[in-house]
Order: C-alpha cells, then structure tokens, then sequence
C-alpha cells in the first residue's frame, strides 16, 4: 500500500499504473484537483497542512480499513501539502480489485472518510482575501462536543490507564455503512441550530462567516491578505 | 504537569501560534485542558463545539486523563482533499 503525504507534485499516472497486479480487474482512481473558484470567488492557490504524523497514521488505517471492508486487493492514498494551484492534485486514491464494485465502493469510501477524519486543513486564497476552508463535520464519535460519553468516562475515574484504553473511536464511526453517507451534506455540520443558518446564507467554506466576526482580530487580519 | 498543545488550521490563526506548553494539575483531564482555553472559545461557540482533540496523535474523548508530556492538539474540522464541501460543487 502506498501511503503518503507529500510536499512534491503526485505522480498520479505512475501511481494508477504501479498498483496494476494479475489478479485484477478494476483500478479505480479518484484524483482530486484544485478547482478554480470557490461560488464565485476567483481561487489563486489552495494552502494545505496537517498534523502530519497523524495525518499519515490515520490515512494508513484507513487503507487497511478498506481492504478489509471492501475486500479490495490493493490501496494507494497519497495527500499534498503545502500551496496547490489550480488544477494541481490535492489528493488520489486509487483502488485495485478484482470486480469494479468494490473498486469503486472502497475509492469512493475512502476520500469521503478521508474529508472527515484525517487531519488536514487548506486556506483558500483569493484575489481579494485568505479563509480556512470550513471542514467537514468530525464524525460524532470523534467530535468532543454532543458526546454522550463524556460524563461518563469523566466520572469512572480509572486512571491514566483506563483513559485512554477504548478502542479509536473512528473505528466505529466507519464500520457499517459503506456508501450509505455522503459526505457532501454540510447542512447539520455544527448541529446547534441556526449556527449553519439557512440554505440561503449559506457560504460553507468561507470560515470567517462563522468563526470570525465582527472584531475577531487575527481572523480578520488574515482577511488583509498574507 | 506540563503538556505540548498544538493548534491548527483556524485555531492557529486565532492563537497566533502553533504550539505551547501548558502546565496543568496532575491527573487533568482533557476537558479541564479545554477549560484552561475559554478565553479562545468564547463568541466561537460553533467552531469550538466542532472540534476534536488529538492526545499523542490518537483522536481522544472530553474525560481522557492526560500525563506528564503528552501531546495535545486541537483540531478544528478537516478540510483536506480537492473540494470544499461538495453540494456547491458543479
């Protein structure tokens, strides 16, 4: 399995050819490349970073995840750092079975979990100013907020041991129902109502809508352009 | 204790730093961690209620004690991949 972030331009034709083995059937390939505009915002460059180490480690459990969900043979995930321009791949998946049907349902689970839970952000720049993309909502079981196991584990005092010792929650959060989630519905993202507010506000990506504010200083600051 | 928070993405900007050190009574949790940032959350309730945290690279819960050296990171929802959010996508 490949892999990998990357600060270098993916090699995404090598990558889809090396996974190529006899016994399959099916490669599918999901690359994912900077597009041009943001509704309406003209886009310079995307800004990408991680947390790196866990970035890699969650995209690593993610493959094996998927091998074993799918039944797929063969898994190459490769992500992009640093500042993408248009066109550029950001991000590619690529999946190698031996039927299409899993090829597919296991690329297509694979990007969509990857936007939620691997931990990695961009900055949108354009001509007139610099936002954090808005992210997808962290899967419950990894949002610390709503979690009705808080009070309880906070409450069975087991130690430094016990407090760590469940099982990753993002485990739970995939098994089940591959395909059945898209990842595209941002519209209960931060659940509280009229945080979102309606379809017709809604500039989804642009964070300082929402996180900024009037006076929220650095936020703002990074509105003058960096 | 002393702990290493790391902060990214918007959390970076509004902290204006990527990581410092934190020292915190013995045997606090992760919550008590959160509390210690209130001043960071206020007005920014729905960005700071969406936020995970990583203790030693490993998503944790609110009631995860944490210990001498561990490695803390506040992190705002993921945005990696090509898109945004793809219902405004062609």
């Amino acid at each position: 399995m490949r892999i990998e972030t990357t600060d270098e331009v993916i090699p995404a034709t090598e990558i889809a050819a090396e996974i190529k083995a006899g016994p399959d059937g099916a490669v599918c390939v999901f690359d994912g490349i900077v597009r041009d505009n943001s509704r309406g915002r003209k886009t310079l460059h995307l800004d990408y970073e991680a947390y790196r180490e866990m970035a890699l480690e969650q995209m690593r459990a993610l493959a094996g995840e998927a091998v074993v969900k799918f039944g797929v043979r063969d898994v190459a995930v490769v992500h992009r750092l640093g500042r993408l321009f248009v066109g550029e791949t950001s991000v590619l998946v690529v999946v190698a079975s031996a039927h299409r049907g899993a090829a597919f349902d296991a690329c297509r689970w694979l990007i969509d979990t990857l936007k939620k839970t691997v931990p990695i952000w961009k900055k949108e720049q354009f001509v007139d100013g610099a936002v954090w993309a808005d992210g997808e909502a962290f899967p419950s079981e990894i949002r610390l907020q709503g979690s009705s196991e808080v009070e309880v584990r906070s409450a069975d005092g087991s130690g430094e041991e016990g407090g760590r010792a469940s099982p990753p929650p993002r485990a739970k959060a995939l098994v089940g129902d591959p395909g059945s989630h898209d990842a595209h519905t941002a519209e209960s993202m931060y659940g509280a109502p009229g945080s979102v507010g309606g379809g017709a506000s809604e500039d989804a990506s642009i964070s300082e809508s929402r996180y900024g504010g009037p006076g929220s200083g650095r936020s703002d600051g990074s509105e003058a352009g960096e | 204790m002393r702990v290493c928070v790391l902060y990214f993405g918007v959390l970076k900007d509004l902290v204006g730093h990527s990581r410092s050190e934190m020292d915190l009574a013995e045997g606090a949790s992760v919550a008590e961690l959160l509390e210690a940032h209130r001043g960071l959350a206020k007005g920014r309730e729905p960005l700071w209620n969406s936020i995970a945290v990583a203790v030693n690279q490993e998503y944790a819960r609110s009631g995860d004690l944490l210990k001498d050296g561990d490695e803390v990171a506040l992190l705002p929802p993921v945005s990696g991949g090509s898109a945004g959010l793809g219902r405004y996508a062609d």
